[in-house]
């Protein structure tokens, strides 16, 4: 029985198609043609795919999706899988990683970081702090930062003295001027994000733990 | 026993490097230091001015780097002083692409044998001038006068210092105007510390006597009567290691100077 090499099995989330992931690929594509011609359901359904610990190439999925997209009654929300590159696994890792600098970041220089920055030490005036994560400063920012680089519109800025010329989260901007909407309280640790409509905001810590819970990864209260 | 080559930089022009680095490296001469100070401001040389040193200049930086002379044939020596104060000029004639960070870095290793100090001035600017100037340096001194462009200038420097591996830059803040200091009018001395966030290695009060003695070529710092001289020679104690309270500029009355006065000059 060719055809146990594809199996599909239901979920609170959906139906979940499994690939068998030690017959060869070819005997996959033939066993997954002749489950998608002779399997009929009451109308089109959206599935997800597991290829298990088969590592499949780009070109591979492509293969597999052509199949989908043949199909009469499925097709594919997402693809997973139990394995990855060692590449495609660093640059996650980068990404989550959070960097430290400790030290002044002065007029000219910029400090650039691949997920979340820690800077413990001050930003001076144009100086300037670039990450595709949060940024936070234990310290003055007096010069530019920039969360989000990558698009992330999630990104934070969070300094405990705030005093910036320039803010970006995203592909937002702010100027923090005379003319700007932003509200410096000094003495006060201020974060930055930006609300639902786009719009940059400044509060309070308090704020920040609401509106972005996802940040912490310890909650509630401690003894 | 090598010398130790300190770099006296600003970024920004006309805050005083050049009136510093002759009155630090006078000061230092007056401790019984062997001093040369080394004018790296190709094109626009005016260290020897400041010095009274003009008319005794036969060869220059340039002459030596390019092989036109020996480096003693080009030290101007200072009559003021035994044996105490030489300066290497800058060429007048040239540019400062006329050398390279690499040549001047080796000149400075040779002069640091022979030198307990070997103070470099630096031109204003990022550019080859300052990159010739650091490139011998064991420390550098950052001058400042207390204007939020110069301090910006500064930070930049620093910054620039940090990545040349030069540790731990020291400041200067030259020009100080008490009264407007005191009225909150400029940038304070606390202010302008903490903003940079080096260590302050002395401050300079404005004096109108600086320009004047500029002038005639001989440092203010050899008339001990002089507000700026007791500045500089402050400097120089903590270059070798003293440990000098920072100068009252606040409450300086007749009263309080002449007791600063009789400390220094005796």
């Amino acid at each position: 029985m060719p055809t146990k090499h594809v199996t599909m099995k239901g979920t609170r989330d959906g139906l979940i198609i499994h690939l068998n992931d030690s017959c060869t690929f070819e005997q996959l594509l033939s066993s997954l043609e002749r489950f998608l011609t002779d399997e009929r359901v009451a109308e089109k359904i959206e599935v997800d795919v597991h290829l298990g610990y088969r590592y499949c190439s780009e070109e591979m999925i492509k293969q597999i999706e052509t199949l989908f997209q043949q199909s009469a009654y499925f097709t594919v929300r997402e693809y997973d899988s139990f394995v990855v590159t060692k590449e495609l696994c660093r640059r996650e890792v980068e990404k989550l990683k959070t960097e430290q600098y400790i030290g002044i970041v002065r007029s000219g220089q910029v400090l650039q970081a691949e997920g979340d920055i820690v800077i413990i030490g001050d930003i001076n005036p144009n100086g300037k702090v670039v990450a595709n994560g949060n940024i936070f400063i234990l310290g003055q920012l007096k010069g530019a930062a920039h969360a989000g680089a990558a698009g992330d519109v999630k990104s934070v800025i969070v300094a405990s003295h705030m005093d910036p010329t320039h803010l970006m989260i995203a592909d937002v901007t702010e100027l923090v001027n005379e003319d700007s909407s932003l509200l410096l309280h000094a003495n006060r640790m201020e974060c930055v994000h930006l609300l639902d409509n786009g719009q940059m905001t400044m509060s309070e810590l308090k704020d920040l733990r609401l509106a972005r819970p996802d940040l912490m990864t310890r909650i509630g209260g401690f003894q | 026993m090598m010398g130790e080559a300190i770099v006296i930089t600003s970024g920004k022009g006309g805050v005083g490097k050049t009136t510093a680095s002759a009155n630090i490296g006078t000061a230092l001469a007056l401790n019984d230091q062997r001093v040369c100070l080394v004018d790296t401001d190709i094109g626009l040389r005016n260290l020897d001015v400041v010095l009274g040193l003009e008319n005794r200049i036969i060869y220059d930086l340039v002459d030596v780097i390019e092989g036109r002379c020996k480096l003693h044939q080009a030290l101007v020596k200072d009559k003021r002083f035994e044996d105490g104060l030489y300066l290497l000029p800058a060429a007048q004639t040239r540019d400062k692409l006329a050398v390279s960070p690499e040549q001047v870095g080796a000149l400075i290793q040779e002069l640091k044998q022979e030198f307990d100090y070997v103070l470099i001035d630096s031109p204003a600017g990022i550019e080859q001038g300052y990159q010739n100037a650091v490139a011998g340096a064991d420390r550098a001194i950052v001058v400042t006068v207390p204007e939020i462009s110069a301090v910006r200038d500064a930070d930049r420097i620093i910054g620039m210092l940090e990545q040349e591996d030069i540790p731990h830059p020291m400041l200067v803040i030259n020009r100080i105007k008490r009264n407007l200091m005191a009225r909150g009018e400029a940038l304070d001395v606390n202010e302008i510390t903490t903003h940079l966030s080096i260590d302050l290695l002395g401050i300079v009060v404005d004096d109108e006597s600086v320009i004047a003695s500029s002038n005639k070529g001989e440092p203010i710092v050899l008339d001990p009567s002089s507000r700026a001289s007791i500045g500089y020679r402050n400097i120089a104690r903590r270059i070798l290691g003293e440990s000098v309270p920072l100068m009252n500029i606040e409450e300086e009355s007749p009263g309080f100077f002449s007791k600063l006065k009789s400390l220094f000059t005796k």
